[in-house]
């Protein structure tokens, strides 16, 4: 492997590791704080990178505008799905995960009925055109900026939940509601909070990654899987286990993609997920439930 | 009132094998002797994803075991020239043995592990399937796959053949999982669900247990599978996809995971309603998974006993009005 590969594959991997956190620690929240299962949580992604779609290459708006608005929607419609669906389930991991699977079922028809089957193209915005060098590998700009919001995101969201107050409640709701009701948090409010977050978080990881690939009504299926994937493998409310696991997964599938192909790099992963779960049944940082 | 009482499930069940086994001599429409068959294995799937749910634990693999069982009986035939009659067991033992390595593995831990594991299996399986092209045939799959062999001079081939075969198939399955939930290990699986702590302090291995529940399940599944490919003369990765997986669980949630009934009855709803809905002109089928999800959420969330739940809801509702008028009759006496 030259250099040139190497910096790229590094790239790559930081991307797709970045992506996958920011998709994961909305599931990992929501999962902490509701113990509800939702595994239409990639859809949000794909709407999305629909929304961008919508808003930034089909009506003209700036990528900016158009991002804070999708991103607006899809975490409306997170709060709308948590207070009409999944509220009845809350601490109830099964129901809630068949519900999901009827949301997802929904999302992804209703996407194909509407805007049919085909990867819709979103052009890159103006500012994030170009290419830099780096010892001789070419890396487009727009990559390294996904990267950077990506890792603001994940820091800014690393920081809310560990030093601010409403993070604190997240965290004591997550860790047993009833007291944490007994002390006046709102356990109704935590939960749509969380849930807005989740969403917001994996809307605007399919806004970032519209521009870089296709949007279409199926391109949740794959990182909404491999979310699952990262919150078993750093083990289920660890903050810090999924950012350790995105980042393993990501450059499983960056570097191995190069000389194995992506789909058996996509084993792979597979693969270390059910050796790691022989010797750590409950994840890399995960602990027993009580 | 003794009418009903005279009506028991056992009867039901008899009348319902009665005419399924005359179908075909009733009627000689191929398409819905088609249709029948694929909901019998659609139906011996979903009762071995109740019969993990007795565990309490869910599976979203069962297409991928579904696959095994194909792939393993199909290899076997055409490369190995075996008997296909064998190799439709050994698909069932090729199933249950990959679920109990799996079972091993992930059924130590509780529930969301199991369930997201599985959703990891059935990917890993399609992709392994799809990449070792020189051995599964890659995307395209494996074609012109043999009928089954003939036996004592019956050969098997018929559309109506196969309809015995899954009925065969559908009946063993369902009178295994009906003696298996009526014995002694049927109450240690429900054990398990109800309150597992308390069950592996009476004697319960909770592992062992829900492993062997989960090996019985991809054991008939396996089979199923392998009847499948028999019946398409063909099978790829795209037949045994985590939609389709999805689709087992949906149709034993809306038919009822509680009662034995509820697969079989979900299926059947499930499946006739797209054959009913393709009947209208200019249908568009991407809208059936819009109205299966939906069908999913209103179930869940209104009747999470599934629609045999909804319906022996209905009848004790309408015993209890009906001794409520006794009652009354006889105080107005």
């Amino acid at each position: 492997m030259t250099l040139q590969m190497f910096v790229q594959s590094l790239i790559n991997s930081i991307l797709s590791g970045g992506v996958l956190i920011l998709i994961a620690m909305g599931l990992t929240i929501i999962l902490g704080i509701m113990k509800v299962v939702n595994f239409a949580h990639g859809e949000f992604y794909m709407l999305g990178g629909f929304g961008i779609w919508w808003f930034f290459a089909e009506h003209g708006l700036n990528f900016v505008l158009a991002l804070i608005l999708s991103v607006t929607l899809v975490g409306i419609l997170g709060v709308a799905i948590e207070r009409g669906l999944f509220k009845p389930f809350r601490e109830n991991a099964f129901p809630s995960l068949i519900i999901s699977c009827g949301i997802l079922l929904v999302f992804r028809a209703a996407t194909q009925l509407s805007f049919g089957l085909v990867d819709h193209a979103v052009p890159t915005p103006e500012a994030f055109k170009g290419m830099i060098q780096v010892s001789g590998a070419f890396l487009s700009k727009e990559r390294l900026i996904v990267i950077c919001i990506t890792l603001a995101l994940i820091i800014g969201l690393y920081v809310f939940i560990k030093f601010t107050k409403a993070g604190l409640a997240m965290r004591a709701v997550s860790d047993n509601p009833a007291a944490a009701s007994l002390q006046g948090m709102s356990v109704d409010r935590i939960s749509s909070l969380a849930f807005f977050i989740g969403s917001v978080l994996a809307a605007t990881a399919g806004c970032l990654t519209g521009p870089i690939f296709y949007v279409s009504p199926t391109m949740g299926a794959e990182p909404g899987l491999m979310a699952f994937v990262v919150i078993v493998l750093g083990g289920i409310g660890s903050i810090t286990g999924t950012v350790i696991a995105g980042l393993i997964i990501g450059f499983i599938e960056g570097f191995g993609a190069i000389p194995f192909g992506t789909n058996y790099a996509t084993v792979m992963v597979y693969v270390v997920l059910l050796i790691t779960l022989i010797f750590k049944p409950m994840g890399l940082l995960g602990h027993a439930e009580k | 009132m003794l009418k009903n009482r005279r009506l028991t499930p056992n009867m039901v069940l008899l009348v319902i094998a009665i005419l399924l086994i005359l179908f075909p001599m009733l009627s000689g429409n191929k398409y819905y002797l088609r249709t029948i068959t694929t909901l019998a294995i659609a139906i011996v799937l979903t009762s071995g994803f109740r019969l993990i749910a007795l565990t309490g634990q869910l599976s979203i693999a069962q297409a991928a075991f579904m696959g095994v069982g194909a792939y393993c009986s199909t290899l076997l035939i055409m490369n190995l020239g075996w008997n296909s009659w064998i190799c439709f067991f050994l698909a069932g033992f090729a199933a249950a043995l990959t679920a109990g390595i799996v079972g091993f593995i992930t059924l130590r831990i509780k529930e969301i592990y199991f369930a997201i594991a599985t959703l990891a299996l059935n990917e890993l399986f399609r992709l392994i399937w799809v990449e070792w092209d020189t051995l599964f045939g890659g995307p395209a799959g494996i074609v012109n796959i043999p009928s089954p062999d003939p036996i004592l001079g019956i050969h098997f081939g018929s559309v109506v053949s196969f309809y015995y075969i899954a009925v065969l198939l559908l009946f063993s399955a369902t009178a295994m999982m009906l003696r298996i939930e009526r014995s002694r290990i049927g109450l240690i699986f429900s054990s398990i669900r109800e309150f597992d702590t308390l069950a592996a302090s009476l004697g319960v291995n909770l592992i062992w247990e829900k492993v062997k529940a989960f090996m019985i399940a991809c054991f008939f599944a396996g089979m199923a599978g392998a009847l499948y490919a028999h019946l398409q003369h063909f099978i790829s990765p795209v037949d045994f996809t985590l939609m389709d997986s999805v689709m087992f669980l949906l149709y034993g949630v809306i038919g009822g995971l509680e009662s034995v009934w509820g697969p079989a009855v979900g299926c059947t709803v499930m499946i006739f309603i797209p054959v009913g809905l393709r009947l209208i002109p200019n249908y568009n089928p991407v809208i059936e998974p819009i109205i299966f999800g939906g069908i999913l959420i209103l179930v869940m969330r209104f009747c999470p006993g599934g629609l045999v739940g909804l319906f022996q809801k209905l009848v004790s509702d309408l015993k209890k009005t009906e001794s409520q008028k006794g009652e009354q009759e006889h105080a107005a006496a």
